[in-house]
């Protein structure tokens, strides 16, 4: 389904938080809006439709291959911390029940063309770890030569969807990348010790 | 010195990835008897019929989670020893002390690499050889 190139009249912005790169978001509030640009990386929007809340992820797996060996690489296994992080906040603050989901997924752009086409990489992840859960995406907005503002309310799921011009998709993308590779091989600190 | 081979863990999750994830870990850490369980009905499923030496569960899921499944396993005699390490997410880093107080051996926060994963199952275990 196509999203709205531009905010339709009854889209109410609400209060806006930024969904940052590594962040995960969920809200129960229904003035909420999560707003993110993104060039290369991925954000799913997850919504538990029964219980009217929502929220969203932003990540970028910077080293993936896209070759079958590499399905559990250190890539591949952030791509699914950060999606499993997402599913289990949404399920645990609403009904439990994964058949109450609803995916949407954004992102994925191939900004450069001489860069190596990190944005298909990371759409060929999140569609094949959707699939393997068993998830259905009801809207996407992937790929393109462009990076993409997105604009979404976790309580009603609705996604507006601003495409970028080209001369700041470019830095965009260089940042991502640069914020993944630091963020990619990092394992939880252990701050508890309890035994 | 138990043998990282000669171990059998039974991981318990219901996302297919994680489960994945998970074995691929042990795997590197030279385990070879894994048995999955993609829920917490699956893993008692499974306990009936056979022993293992090791737990890791996730601890949202959809049927019965992990803390549950951990009650339930501490109630019963041939299983009340089993040594059992609860994976959670940051955001669940509270209700820790919670599966302490159920009997959990230890813990493990996604997201865990091959490194975190040993140190946890030595642990509770003993160093692997």
């Amino acid at each position: 389904m196509p999203h709205s190139m531009t905010m339709p009249e009854t889209f109410t912005r609400g209060v806006v938080t930024t969904v940052h790169q590594g962040d995960c978001l969920v809200s129960v509030k229904p003035d909420a809006t999560f707003s993110t640009v993104l060039g290369s990386c991925i954000s799913a929007c997850v919504r538990d439709r029964a219980a009217g809340l929502g929220g969203m992820n932003h990540f970028l797996l910077a080293n993936q291959s896209g070759s079958s060996k590499d399905r559990f690489g250190e890539s591949a296994r952030y791509g699914a911390f950060a999606m499993e992080q997402l599913i289990n906040m949404v399920l645990s603050k609403g009904s439990g029940r994964k058949a109450n989901l609803e995916f949407k997924v954004f992102g994925g752009g191939n900004i450069h063309a001489g860069m190596n086409d990190v944005g298909a990489k990371n759409i060929a992840f999140v569609r094949d770890f959707l699939a393997e859960e068993g998830y259905v995406i009801s809207s996407q907005d992937l790929g393109g030569n462009y990076a993409r503002r997105v604009m979404y309310q976790p309580v009603t799921g609705r996604a507006f969807v601003k495409r970028l011009d080209s001369t700041d998709s470019a830095r965009l993308v260089h940042e991502e990348l640069a914020i993944a590779k630091r963020q990619v091989i990092k394992p939880v600190k252990d701050d508890i010790e309890l035994f | 010195m138990p043998k990282a081979s000669a171990v059998s863990v039974l991981i318990v999750d219901d996302q297919q990835s994680m489960r994945g994830i998970c074995k691929y870990i042990l795997t590197q850490l030279g385990f070879k008897d894994i048995v999955e369980a993609k829920s917490g009905r699956d893993a008692l499923t499974k306990l009936e019929k056979t022993n293992v030496d090791l737990i890791i569960s996730d601890w949202n899921m959809d049927d019965v989670d992990g803390l549950t499944l951990l009650k339930v396993i501490r109630k019963h005699p041939r299983t009340q020893s089993m040594p059992f390490i609860m994976a959670t997410g940051r955001s669940d880093k509270e209700q820790v002390k919670e599966a302490i107080e159920c009997g959990v051996n230890n813990y493990i926060i996604k997201p865990f690499d091959a490194a975190t994963m040993k140190k946890r199952i030595e642990a509770v275990i003993g160093a692997l050889s």
